[in-house]
């Protein structure tokens, strides 16, 4: 070790032993007098940089091309690309990583080099969409974001990576850290040599799409930033259920949080359309006119952000004829209880008092479609004079009523 | 054990700027002062009295004498033991005041066995070397076999 000299050593070491790296300073031991006209060595410690998917970098495109896996996946040929052409772009500070359709775009079917008979493909491209940095070689260099969104169908894949690569070799790459954009984040870090040159960035691999056949809108794509993504669809307000007259119009809103918001809904399962009665039907606010028992079912809706995140919500809509009314399982059960005084008779006696009370309490309950009432047996307190007469018998006559409320219904017949 | 230093050469630039599917057994390490460093001291006699080696333990970094500041990891020769036994006539020829009896094999490292079955570079810089004869340091990578019985910097020079 020499002052202001670059030190590299280099060893393939054997899987399973035990690796040592470091430093050994030998001569005999020394008195604490003298040890400073002994001379030192310092050696640099290299600092820790961290870089982002920060798009006022200067990003660069490099298309590798290979052969498809199932013809043996040689490597054909690389070059620099324009980012745009790999296909990747920046908008506002979100970096889009799509399979490649420049090919596509510039390179007719009948090219057997890049189009197989049937119009898909002929080569596998590895699309990096990159920053290169030479001032970080020397350093610690960590590369990190936020993967906002990750739709690739099979085989397309997207990874972040940390090339090294060195110009005393013929720029071979000579130390690689990838990661694959599968979690919500990323990060990656390694150490760098002085003297090389530093890459990061994003690899996009995956076959030349044919867009005709194949619409880039259903290859999936990436959308990787340095920030997270804002929150996804989060429903604040939906109504259920919903009580509503037959023949009456009824309008069921959802009230959602998030951006680029697109919904659905559905009745029992099934995606609803505009008309026969039906608007609203990809809004927040879905409209049923004119409605009859067959519309009593359950409305759920499907938001969608512009990540492609969704949030479900259901509401029940029960819808009532006055005329002739039945116990709807599907409708808010109430519970409430009157007490009268007992006398021991058959009959109950002066009205005691009223309370709303838990249905789970009363016990009064529904399944699959079945009320079951009990007679009631949690008010029974054996030490309280009100309710017990202190030798183990009842002291009140209970009423336990198990009931819908439906004002809508007031002033109809 | 091996051990290597000297420059390797990596295969052909094939890929030219951006490899995608190449040297991923190859790993760089640096000096990380926030890797775990371990102090390692093999004691010999002196190379006059016929360099014999006496014995090897493991000893805290500062004791080496190493240590990492703002500056960097500056390595000295050993002072620990003019700290500790400055009249023992085993280290110092003659008892107190006495010069230098034994030499001292400093190991400042990093045990890693993750790297294992790779490819491993160390590199960084030497801001400087102000060490007088007969002192020296140098830059190892070993590789210890897995049933090798000491795993301590032992003659592995």
């Amino acid at each position: 070790l020499t002052t202001g000299t670059a030190f590299s050593i280099t060893l393939a070491t054997t899987a399973g032993d035990h690796i040592q790296y470091g430093f050994e300073t030998i001569g005999p031991d020394a008195r604490l007098a003298t040890v400073a006209t002994l001379g030192k060595v310092i050696i640099a410690v290299p600092s820790n940089i961290h870089v982002l998917v920060d798009p006022s970098k200067t990003w660069l495109g490099y298309m590798n091309v290979f052969e498809l896996p199932a013809n043996g996946g040689g490597y054909a040929f690389g070059s620099s690309w324009g980012t745009a052409d790999l296909n990747a772009t920046f908008s506002a500070g979100i970096a889009t990583l799509t399979p490649n359709s420049s090919i596509f775009r510039d390179v007719a079917l009948s090219d057997t080099f890049w189009w197989q008979g049937s119009g898909a493909g002929n080569k596998n491209m590895d699309a990096n969409f990159y920053v290169e940095d030479s001032s970080l070689a020397g350093s610690i260099v960590t590369f990190s974001g936020f993967v906002w969104t990750n739709s690739l169908v099979s085989p397309y894949t997207s990874q972040a990576f940390i090339k090294e690569l060195d110009p005393s070799a013929g720029y071979a790459t000579v130390n690689i850290i990838t990661t694959n954009l599968t979690s919500t984040n990323f990060s990656i870090t390694t150490a760098t040599t002085a003297g090389h040159i530093v890459q990061y960035g994003f690899e996009t691999v995956g076959p030349n799409a044919n867009t005709t056949s194949t619409p880039l809108s259903t290859l999936g794509k990436v959308l990787v930033a340095s920030n997270a993504p804002p929150t996804g669809p989060l429903i604040t307000s939906l109504p259920s259920p919903i009580y509503v007259n037959v023949s009456s119009n009824v309008s069921i809103t959802v009230g959602v949080t998030g951006s680029g918001l697109s919904y659905q809904w559905k009745k029992n399962g099934v995606n609803l359309s505009n008309g026969s009665g039906v608007s609203g039907a990809t809004t927040a606010t879905l409209s049923l006119n004119n409605v009859q028992g067959s519309a009593e079912a359950n409305y759920s809706v499907v938001i969608t952000d512009s990540l492609a995140r969704t949030a479900t919500g259901n509401s029940y809509l029960v819808v009532f004829t006055p005329s002739n009314l039945s116990f709807d399982p599907n409708a808010t059960l109430n519970g409430f209880i009157n007490a009268f005084y007992y006398d021991g008779t058959s009959t109950p006696g002066g009205y005691a008092t009223g309370f709303g009370y838990p249905t789970a309490l009363l016990q009064a309950s529904i399944s699959g479609g079945i009320a079951t009432l009990r007679p009631n047996t949690s008010l029974f307190n054996n030490s309280d004079a009100f309710w017990s007469d202190l030798a183990g018998g009842p002291n009140k006559w209970v009423e336990a009523d198990y009931y819908i409320a439906n004002d809508d219904l007031a002033g109809k017949l | 054990m091996k051990t290597l230093i000297k420059f390797c050469r990596y295969g052909l630039a094939m890929l030219l700027l951006l490899g995608a599917i190449s040297s991923a057994s190859a790993v760089n390490v640096i000096v990380d002062s926030s890797k775990t460093w371990i102090g390692f001291m093999n004691v010999s006699e002196l190379p006059a009295n016929g360099g014999a080696y006496q014995f090897g333990s493991y000893w805290g970094t500062t004791d080496l004498n190493a240590s990492f500041s703002s500056a960097g990891l500056t390595l000295t020769p050993n002072t620990s033991i003019d700290r500790d036994v400055p009249n023992d006539a085993y280290w110092w020829v003659g008892g107190a005041g006495g010069a230098p009896n034994k030499n001292m094999d400093a190991s400042m490292y990093v045990q890693d066995d993750t790297l294992a079955g790779q490819t491993v570079t160390f590199s960084g810089n030497c801001v400087s070397n102000t060490l007088v004869s007969p002192y020296t340091v140098t830059v190892f990578i070993k590789d210890f076999a897995p049933d090798f019985p000491h795993l301590q910097p032992l003659q592995q020079r």
